[in-house]
């Protein structure tokens, strides 16, 4: 009983590994569904939102925290889904959001950039030029977007519990690989790490309760005690703290709020 | 939890050059949507109330009264973004300004342009002192000038400007570079040639300013008020009553200027530069430190010199003269919501371009509507409730207000801020060097346990406690006590010293303890040390000191001396004693 996120690049074969190993484990296999469901639950676009999730900011993103938006909605969705549990990821930044829960697997797919130009132009029809052109773009915005965000490369084999490289690994040596790590009791589901991602998952929902409100809102939760950090002037505290408890206050299972308001940061 | 950042980008040497270099840097990964909402709102109130302000400040400083404008446009934004606090709004001020004023008037005609270049030089030397006290890292200095000296030379410099704009307000005509004194005599003689129409629209103006002031404390008040008292003018035909007007401001942006860099005007005006860039320091970090008790915010002393010193150095090339930090703008800025300097960016900005499209408008400002705002700007300028808890509290401290405040009245304003300068060294040297010495007794309600401030003594032994450092400068004063003590009782040449006060112990303190302990000798007794500190314990061991007082004199806790001290006693006397104090006490009065 555990979660599974996978990482991918385009034409990694990473989606076949991900439905290979929700069929032998009968795990709920997850990937665009969180973003029609965030898009539907929190009534925005879903191309915006894709986009959110992949490009990487602009200079103009600074200032309207468009960014912080969509995914502040985009995580609250994807975590309300692995709560349940039993259930594999496939796609964009679950990894970043998942970190520190240690029932779940974090796997990285990788694949030598040859074959997936092949992969691509035989899928796609284009140029091998032109599926170069694609692959390298796409992974330099997903880069950029992780570090950017979460100041960490998502190509960073830190972030993961387990890098498959598929070359002379294909794709069910890469499955079997997983499944056998994945029976290691250090990533079984117990009570102590399912109310951390309970924890997570309610921080989460109040974060994006906030965002419109408050997008560099930092939350964190215990037991249903709620800890927000919003930017606002001291002379605002009072109204400030009143408005996030107000909003926070709505989120289903926040039993208690506190507010810090941060001024300023000055870095040294 | 929001999802952390997993790698903190770390700072390398080069970004903390850059950051030493461009303090800008430092704050701007903080600027958003929501930090510029709030730096807008803030800037614009900001340029609203500086406008009367600035004008107002170039007539006390004796320059055109764009000058004051000019000096709210361009050395704000440097000191914003070079500086180190974040609400601080630097500008025209009123003490600067009269410094300006009474330092350069017997050199040149106010308002003349050979006294707009002297002004322009004097702000660019008071600039270069600034910054290089700020690269000296002398930041600290400042520290030493007590609040009392700002607050009486504040005050001091309150009653100037108020007496400066009495001509004005009584349309009465005073020569040029008139003392106080002097300005005092001849509006005395002279009060009953006062002009009834320039009175009434002073009066009116002053009414209006005070009035909104207490009413709508939020409101540009100063703004309505000259709005209000300019109406009043043109209603009353105040042109041909000889109501004197500003005269149209030129709408454009802060000239090009070049200060005068021949040799002599810098020797003559080096001087009197220092005293405006101590002077405006000293006003722009109290302010600062106010500030930022509201925003908890840590000011740093160094890049704040730095800052200042930049925007006046900056500023003299834009026809800006000597700035220094405003109270009330810094105050109103942060209380309107500013979050980041950008505010300061925003409200030259807005400024800009307030007096390129409502410089006109100035041609119907009548000079005694704006004498009539200045005498409230003064009258804010004293701040009775320090004064008030001052002469409440410390008799020292009273006669530091007084001395700062008549010397800023009486004698040259350049020597008064050196006089307070000089006085809070000497009032912090004073209290250095006078550390406070206590008795101590155990405490009865800890059973004699813990040992507290008592009056009653052991007549065998004697336990005190220096709150100080004990160096060249309070040898003199410990050694007098220490003696004195002998004095009183010839018995009591046990001593014991608790010494979790002393925080230094320099050489000649070292050799003061060492001389002490030979003396107690020959008087039969003993010096006793405990709770050393372990600085203080490392210079005694270093110089040998120790080994003169005798490590069996000195002991970790204050319990362990007295134990052992009591065993060392001669308990002849203890048998008689009335007075027991310790618990110890009963088993050596029953031997």
């Amino acid at each position: 009983m555990s979660i599974l996120t996978i990482s991918r690049g385009s034409y990694s074969r990473g989606k076949e590994v991900a439905e290979k190993l929700c069929r032998a484990l009968k795990y709920e296999c997850l990937s665009r569904e969180v973003v029609l469901e965030a898009s539907e639950h929190f009534n925005i676009p879903e191309v915006r939102l894709v986009r959110a999730i992949h490009d990487a900011p602009s200079v103009l993103d600074r200032f309207t925290y468009g960014k912080e938006k969509y995914v502040a909605f985009f995580r609250a969705a994807l975590l309300k889904r692995v709560q349940k549990d039993n259930v594999v990821y496939h796609g964009l930044a679950g990894h970043f959001f998942l970190q520190r829960v240690p029932h779940v697997l974090k796997v990285r797919i990788i694949a030598n950039l040859e074959d997936r130009v092949k992969e691509e132009t035989e899928r796609e029809g284009i140029s091998e030029e032109e599926a170069r052109r694609i692959l390298v773009k796409d992974d330099g915005e997903r880069r950029k977007w992780g570090i950017h965000l979460y100041g960490a490369d998502t190509w960073d084999p830190m972030l993961y519990d387990l890098v498959v490289h598929i070359d002379n690994m294909g794709v069910d040596e890469a499955v079997a690989v997983i499944l056998s790590t994945l029976k290691q009791p250090c990533f079984a589901t117990t009570p102590a790490s399912q109310k951390r991602l309970d924890d997570l998952t309610l921080s989460a929902q109040v974060a994006a309760a906030l965002v419109n409100e408050f997008p560099k809102a930092n939350t964190s939760a215990r037991n249903g005690e709620v800890f927000v950090s919003v930017r606002a002037s001291l002379v605002e505290e009072q109204a400030v703290t009143q408005k996030v408890k107000s909003i926070a206050g709505k989120v289903e299972g926040v039993k208690m709020i506190h507010v810090n308001v941060v001024p300023f940061i000055i870095e040294d | 939890m929001t999802p952390p950042r997993y790698s903190k980008v770390p700072i390398t040497p080069f970004r903390q050059r850059l950051h030493r270099l461009f303090p800008f840097l430092r704050w701007w990964g903080f600027v958003g949507l929501d930090t510029l909402r709030g730096d807008l709102i803030a800037g614009f109130t900001g340029a609203v109330i500086v406008l009367p302000q600035g004008v107002a400040f170039a007539m006390i400083a004796g320059l055109p009264p764009e000058y004051g404008l000019y000096t709210a446009i361009v050395p704000p934004v440097v000191a914003a973004l070079f500086g180190s606090s974040l609400h601080l709004i630097s500008g025209p001020t009123t003490a600067v300004s009269i410094v300006v004023f009474t330092t350069l008037s017997p050199l040149a005609e106010p308002g003349s342009p050979e006294f707009i270049r002297l002004a322009l030089t004097l702000t660019f030397l008071a600039g270069v002192f600034q910054f290089a006290f700020g690269l000296a890292r002398l930041g600290v200095l400042v520290n030493f000038v007590s609040h009392s000296v700002v607050v009486g030379f504040t005050a001091g410099a309150a009653v100037l400007i108020a007496s400066s704009q009495i001509k004005h307000v009584f349309g009465l005509h005073l020569p040029a570079g008139t003392s106080f004194l002097g300005a005092c005599k001849v509006i005395f003689n002279e009060i009953h040639n006062a002009n009834p129409y320039v009175v009434l629209v002073a009066v009116i103006t002053l009414a209006c300013a005070v009035s909104l002031k207490v009413l709508r404390p939020r409101w540009p008040g100063m703004l309505f008020a000259l709005l209000i008292g300019s109406l009043a003018s043109l209603i009353l035909g105040g042109e041909s009553h000889e109501v004197q007007l500003i005269g149209r401001l030129p709408a454009h942006l802060p000239p090009l200027s070049l200060p005068l860099f021949s040799v002599s005007t810098l020797q003559e005006l080096a001087p009197k530069a220092l005293a405006v860039a101590l002077l405006g320091l000293i006003e722009a970090l109290s302010i600062a430190r106010a500030t930022s008790n509201y925003s908890r915010q840590q000011i740093d002393g160094n890049q704040e010199f730095i800052g200042q010193g930049f925007s006046n150095i900056v500023g003299s090339f834009f026809s800006s003269y000597a700035g220094s930090g405003s109270f009330t703008r810094s105050s109103l800025n942060y209380h309107a919501g500013a979050m980041t300097p950008l505010s300061a960016v925003f409200a030259a900005a807005f400024l800009t371009l307030i007096l390129l499209l409502v410089a006109p408008l100035t041609a119907y400002l009548p000079i005694p509507a704006m004498a009539g705002v200045i005498l409230l700007v003064a009258y804010n300028l004293i701040d009775f409730h320090h004064i008030q808890s001052i002469l409440r509290t410390s008799k020292e401290e009273t006669a530091v207000v007084l001395t700062s405040f008549l010397a800023t009245l009486l004698l040259n304003l350049e020597f008064a801020i050196y006089a307070g300068v000089l006085l809070s060294l000497i009032l912090y040297l004073s209290r250095t060097s006078h550390p406070q010495i206590v008795n101590l007794a155990p405490d009865p309600d800890s059973d004699g346990v813990m040992l507290t401030q008592s009056e009653l003594q052991c007549p065998n032994f004697r336990i005190i406690r220096i709150d100080g450092s004990l160096f060249f400068g309070a040898v003199s004063h410990i050694a007098e006590f220490l003696y004195g003590m002998d004095k009183k009782s010839v018995y009591k040449s046990h001593v014991l010293i608790v010494a979790c006060g002393i925080n230094s112990i320099d050489v000649a303190g070292a050799e003061m303890l060492v001389q002490e302990a030979e003396r107690r000798r020959k008087l039969r007794g003993e010096l006793y040390l405990c709770s050393l500190k372990q600085q203080a314990r490392e210079v005694l061991e270093r110089g040998g000191y120790i080994d003169i007082i005798g490590k069996d004199h000195i002991f970790d806790s204050e319990n362990e001396a007295i134990l052992s001290i009591l065993s060392r006693l001669d308990h002849a006397d203890c048998r008689h004693c009335m007075h027991p104090l310790f618990k110890e006490c009963k088993n050596v009065c029953s031997i």
